[in-house]
């Protein structure tokens, strides 16, 4: 799971610098009221925080706690 | 009554409620190094969890995002990136730094270091860079608490009268309970900056627009290029994709080593309460979501302003809105920077003392206690005279500091996971990187590429400490075992 989420880190790392980023970084059009150039980060806070959700619940069982 | 007089009274209000907070956590920490600095290492995940976060967010985020986002537009977007990338290392990093201090009985980031790499000198330049890049950053704290009050008072309470009351009170309570009131009082502060954050940024909108989606939409109309990433320099001409991917890069790097922040792995109660502050603070990161939208309702509502940072009071002032928000944005921008000013001076004073004096004079707890909170009234007292003077470019020096701090990381990860780093090589690549981030941010014209002065740092850092620390004899397997692969507790 840890190598699943440093994979995450590493995609997410590339997903909001150049040239990546690049592609989502215009105004419009407008995604649930917002710029994509926005969007395109949050999205990637939510997609980091569900695998740092995941990584944590199967450690966690992994301990057997 | 009139109106500066009640939004004064709120504000006593709250400064009061923080002092007791202050005040009581100190009842719980023991009277000794420990109990002052490390919090007797039993911060639970609550505490840990808001320490970080309002500790991360400080000021600068509550007053300077905004004003990002209203002047330069998608640049802002920026510093959405890098919080959560900063953090996921701590999930790994994190425990084993906590296990190895309390094993070793560590509370600062010099004493984590030279644990590893043994040297004194090593140990006084991490406290010199430390304090060096400290001191702008409580200046700033207490600058935004001044120029919040100045504003939302239209002036009667001065900028100085304001710091001096609002840090006056953080003095206190650190001075009487260590980070004991720093971790109680951040979780008052956070939870007020949360709440505040969103309301304001979601009202806002709606308040000047009729909606979040319409306003967006007539800055598209009417200021094109604003949104487009990577968004608009200082001078408001168009920012370029390396400036934004390395600021992304050095704040992600240097986020966990700034000492006060590092620090607190030693505070935390167990591993498990790191890993789960870890996992949490993305939804601390989203609080930023809210402070963009407050900046981006300025900027049509708001024609040039000549100090973007003011574009929160400025609305605040100009907009009609119930005596009650007025009062409750004053509590959230005060809880920003107080939250992180309080754990700025403590940090600052703790590694002076522990790093900077104790390995070159022995001292015994009471005088350690006593030193250090003498260096917390000095540092506080440094900082706010730096705060109510004018002319000092401290954005720009704090902007110099992340450069440094980010030195700060091939260290700490060598320390933990490279069995063949050796001291020589530690001290000697920390004084190249550094030498370097200060070379090209004092010379921005020899910049080879157009890189974050830190990034051009860490690249002569990192081939520095890896060829001279294989140069140099390798350390003992049992010293190494200790840091490497620490042993359950």
């Amino acid at each position: 799971m840890r190598r699943l989420a440093a994979g995450v880190f590493l995609l997410n790392l590339l997903a909001v610098t150049w040239p990546v980023a690049d592609w989502f970084s215009a105004a419009e059009p407008l995604i649930l009221g917002l710029p994509p150039s926005m969007v395109w980060p949050i999205a990637w806070i939510l997609i980091g925080w569900v695998t740092l959700l995941l990584l944590d619940h199967f450690e966690n069982r992994g301990n057997g706690q | 009554m009139p109106q500066w007089l009640l939004i004064s009274c709120v504000i006593v209000a709250y400064l009061g409620l923080t002092l007791w907070v202050g005040l009581r956590a100190g009842h719980r920490a023991s009277s000794t190094v420990e109990g002052f600095v490390a919090g007797d290492r039993n911060f639970g995940f609550l505490v840990m969890y808001f320490v970080t976060g309002a500790t991360v967010f400080s000021a600068f985020a509550f007053l300077g995002g905004p004003g990002w986002a209203y002047s330069r537009g998608a640049a802002a977007f920026y510093i959405l990136s890098y919080g959560v990338l900063g953090m996921m290392p701590w999930y790994v990093i994190g425990p084993k730094v906590a296990r190895v201090g309390r094993q070793l009985g560590q509370v600062t980031q010099a004493q984590f270091l030279t644990g590893r790499f043994p040297s004194r000198g090593l140990s006084l330049l991490i406290a010199v860079i430390s304090v060096a890049a400290l001191i702008p950053y409580i200046t700033l704290q207490i600058r935004g608490a001044g120029i919040v009050i100045e504003a939302v008072t239209e002036g009667h309470i001065p900028l100085w009268l304001g710091a001096a009351a609002a840090y006056g009170v953080v003095l206190f309570y650190v001075l009487v309970s260590g980070v004991a009131a720093v971790g109680w009082t951040n979780t008052l502060q956070g939870v007020v900056m949360l709440v505040i954050a969103w309301t304001l940024g979601l009202y806002l909108p709606f308040k000047l627009y009729g909606g979040i989606e319409p306003m967006i939409q007539g800055i598209v109309q009417q200021r094109p290029g604003l949104l487009d990433a990577p968004g608009l320099s200082a001078v408001g001409q168009a920012w370029n994709w390396a400036a934004y991917s390395s600021a992304i890069l050095v704040s992600a790097i240097g986020l966990q080593m700034w000492p006060h922040l590092f620090m607190k792995a030693f505070t935390a109660r167990d591993e498990r309460t790191i890993r789960r502050t870890v996992v949490w603070f993305p939804s601390f990161q989203l609080f930023l979501v809210p402070v963009f939208l407050i900046g981006l309702a300025g900027v049509l509502y708001v024609d040039e302003l000549p100090r973007p940072d003011f574009i929160l009071p400025h609305l605040i002032l100009n907009v009609e809105l119930p005596m009650i928000m007025v009062g409750l944005f004053c509590a959230g921008a005060l809880s920003a920077s107080m939250s992180t000013g309080d754990a700025l001076l403590h940090a600052t004073a703790s590694v002076a003392v522990e790093d900077g004096v104790r390995p070159f004079v022995p001292l015994s707890e009471i005088q350690q206690r006593r030193l250090i909170r003498w260096l917390i009234l000095v540092a506080g007292t440094v900082a706010y005279v730096f705060a109510v003077s004018e002319g000092l470019s401290l954005v720009l020096l704090l902007l110099t500091s992340y450069g440094i701090i980010a030195q700060l990381a091939p260290p700490v990860v060598a320390a933990l996971f490279w069995r063949r780093a050796t001291t020589p090589g530690v001290i000697t690549g920390l004084l190249a990187g550094t030498a370097t981030t200060l070379l090209f941010f004092f010379q921005p014209e020899l910049r080879p590429i157009p890189l974050h002065e830190g990034i051009l740092g860490l690249s002569v850092h990192v081939p520095v400490l890896l060829a001279v620390s294989l140069l140099t004899p390798a350390q003992g397997d049992a010293h190494v075992q200790a840091y490497v692969s620490p042993s359950a507790d």
